[in-house]
């Protein structure tokens, strides 16, 4: 009966997800255009990756992206997150507007967001006229480009992370907080070492889905900029795009694909570890 | 009682799911289905449907089976129709841009149509060379081309008159119409919030309100046209060995990163797209395809505008392009596919999809119509897209295409951007695109 239920999703892992992971492995190995049979070629599309110039822009834009954005989402998210728990009235009209940006589709936001940031008519550099300030070519400068894109995926902060913040700050006990006020320990004081202790798996679970969120970028850098200028927003995902579908080198664009699989899995164990150090689960004694 | 509920509904939906597919009647026994892979909008969708259905009633053994595909961009186009082949699933006939020829070709992947044009007593010289030349190798034809364009450009009729100016088509039949006087008539058109030209002193480029043109950068239907007219190529003959780093070439990117960042009277093609600059009256003149004459067109509603031939460098020149019908060469019905195109080649049915404005008949005859060439209306010139098929050329073939597309833009970027020297990134980028083509 259990399986009959789960079946959909179960038919959909195998043929959607487990399926193609097969097959790209195995195409990581070989060499295929498409439209010739593919060829083993043993382990040289991960050689060739080593000497790839563009791969190790990809990498280290993807990085940048993600030690920038990880904490700056993150912390936004809980810092709304603990405002909008406060007990105001029409806290719920709030929530809802700050959610409102994660129904917006990923696509069309974007190219909002291309208007605001024009250059020329754009509104963001109208302000900065407003204040005698020169024009800020946000998105056709290789120094600015990849910064736009991080401030533009911060317009989510309101979203789902968010959302799962404020699911764990109502489940810390009120009586912590009394208990602490009794003590005489700040707002500060209580937010330090009763709601960051208290809801640390909830950080540790938005950090850790933070990080893989900002590996596998893609459409902002797809959209706004196609990778452009001169590959500063040619990330990953979008290299790996490129190749498989561009430039077809499926087997290259398979192999790098599992080397990321290989370094988020990497990521993950090694936060795994990390977390027995910071996060503390419900109950738990620590000595 | 709620989960029994919902097997219940999951079982009952399972059973009608195989039931329809069991109980749906055979398909047609004698009838042949010509599955064709295009890609059109909603216009070209109805046309095609018509001329479907005109063609079924005088073939009633052949039926069309028109499977659109929705693409923003023909690298998108190309990939999703080789994923529909890579499936084992070969369409009968594939429309498409000339882009991804060079990949079929080299795969051997389209049949060679010349047995079915010899039997059909068809002459190639009815289509325009460069359309048949886009398509062919080692004199074998590959694809019927259904339409071709080249770059012009187009030009705000108004505001050349507010500022007091000869249009560039006064120039052209003048015989000086170069890109130097472009570049003069740019700065004139090109005004600040003060009022001020970018001739004049005191001009402040951080508030600019009208830009004398769009830089003609945009890969590759921007650049590329330039460097030709420069007398530069992009490869080699053989196709072999880039020479965009040859003086020529290095000329005409100095001369289009001098527009935007020496006398700044051009606005980056990307900003402007944004904004619909050409069609919201802010931009004088804009290097386009024959499309735009709907595209950015039909858009505008307050100004006349015209099309010019592209400047002049060393030599007239501009960039051909070609759409055209192909066979893969493992089609299930060639024979019939080909009785497909060559209906939907045949003169009335071409005009019927140039009558939408989006292409330029690749038969002669249709081209050079009254009809076509419609003259008294707007664009009064467009016949110098069709002339432009006489000197227009054709670019570089390489299976490599849109890999050596992105290595260039990204290192033009860099010049555009003032961070790199036109000599160093055109060397850059011939050292990338000779490593990818190799």
């Amino acid at each position: 009966m259990g399986l009959l239920l789960i079946s959909p999703w179960l038919v959909g892992f195998l043929a959607f997800t487990a399926g193609p992971m097969v097959v790209s492995f195995l195409l990581s190995l070989a060499k295929w255009d498409i439209l010739s049979p593919p060829t083993f070629v043993g382990l040289s599309n991960f050689q060739q990756i080593l000497y790839d110039p563009l791969f190790s822009k990809a990498v280290y834009n993807t990085l940048v992206y993600t030690v920038v954005n990880v904490p700056l989402s993150l912390t936004g998210s809980l810092s709304l997150a603990l405002i909008l728990n406060r007990r105001v009235p029409g806290v719920s009209v709030f929530r809802t507007l700050f959610y409102l940006p994660e129904l917006t589709p990923v696509v069309a936001a974007s190219l909002i967001w291309a208007w605001i940031l024009n250059t020329h008519f754009g509104i963001v550099n109208y302000f900065l006229s407003k204040l005698s300030l020169p024009p800020v070519p946000w998105l056709e400068s290789t120094k600015w480009a990849l910064a736009s894109l991080i401030l533009i995926n911060l317009w989510t902060v309101g979203g789902s992370r968010m959302l799962i913040f404020l699911a764990g700050l109502q489940g810390v006990p009120e009586e912590l907080y009394e208990a602490a006020a009794l003590d005489g320990a700040s707002a500060w004081i209580r937010l330090l070492h009763v709601t960051l202790p208290m809801i640390s798996p909830v950080i540790f679970f938005n950090f850790l889905l933070g990080i893989i969120g900002s590996f596998q970028v893609f459409t902002p850098a797809y959209v706004i900029t196609n990778g452009g200028p001169a590959d500063s927003t040619l990330v990953y995902v979008l290299y790996v795009y490129r190749n498989a579908f561009q430039y077809f080198r499926m087997g290259y664009a398979s192999a790098m694909a599992w080397v990321m699989l290989l370094v988020l899995l990497g990521f993950a164990w090694m936060q795994l570890r990390l977390m027995q150090r910071w996060v503390y689960y419900e109950g738990e004694v620590r000595t | 009682m709620q989960r029994q509920f919902l097997v219940v509904v999951l079982v009952l939906s399972l059973v009608a799911a195989t039931s329809t597919a069991v109980l749906s009647p055979p398909a047609q026994a004698q009838a042949v289905t010509v599955r064709m892979v295009w890609q059109g909008e909603a216009n070209e969708i109805k046309l095609y449907e018509g001329l479907a259905a005109k063609f079924e009633q005088a073939h009633p053994n052949i039926k069309i089976k028109l499977e659109t595909v929705v693409a923003s961009s023909d690298p998108e186009y190309f990939q999703k129709v080789l994923v529909i082949a890579a499936s084992g699933d070969y369409p009968d006939i594939i429309y498409g841009h000339y882009s991804w020829f060079p990949v079929a070709l080299e795969k051997k992947f389209l049949m060679e149509l010349d047995p079915f044009i010899a039997k059909a007593g068809i002459s190639k010289s009815t289509f325009f060379p460069t359309a048949v030349e886009q398509f062919s190798a080692n004199g074998k034809l590959y694809a019927v081309p259904r339409e071709t364009s080249a770059i012009a450009l187009y030009y705000n009729e108004d505001l050349f008159k507010q500022a007091g100016l000869k249009s560039p088509n006064d120039y052209f039949a003048e015989g000086k119409w170069t890109w130097d006087t472009y570049l003069e008539l740019a700065k004139k058109l090109t005004t600040d919030r003060g009022g001020r030209t970018a001739d004049q002193t005191g001009f402040d480029p951080n508030s600019i309100v009208q830009w004398g043109t769009i830089a003609p950068v945009n890969m590759p239907y921007g650049l590329f046209p330039v460097v030709y007219s420069y007398g530069g190529d992009i490869l080699d003959k053989t196709n072999t060995a880039c020479r965009l780093n040859q003086p020529s070439g290095v000329q005409a990117i100095a001369f289009l990163r001098d527009l935007v960042l020496k006398y700044k009277v051009a606005v980056l093609p990307a900003q402007a797209a944004q904004t619909n600059l050409f069609a919201n009256g802010k931009v004088g003149m804009m290097a386009g395809g024959y499309w735009e004459i709907v595209v950015t067109g039909s858009a505008i509603k307050t100004f006349s505008w015209d099309v010019a031939p592209l400047p002049k460098g060393k030599i007239q020149a501009t960039r051909v392009a070609t759409g055209a019908y192909a066979i893969p060469a493992q089609a299930k019905h060639p024979s019939e596919a080909w009785e497909v195109i060559r209906f939907l080649s045949q003169r009335d049915n071409t005009m019927g999809l140039a009558r939408l404005g989006l292409i330029i008949p690749a038969l002669r005859e249709a081209a050079l119509s009254p009809e076509f060439l419609a003259p008294g209306k707007t664009p009064l010139h467009r016949k110098v897209f069709v002339d432009a098929l006489s000197y227009g050329r054709l670019d570089p073939r390489t299976p490599r295409w849109a890999e050596m597309v992105n290595t260039i833009g990204s290192e033009m970027d860099l010049v555009w951007a003032g961070q790199k020297a036109p000599e160093v990134a055109a060397k850059d980028a011939c050292d990338k695109v000779n490593a990818a083509i190799k």
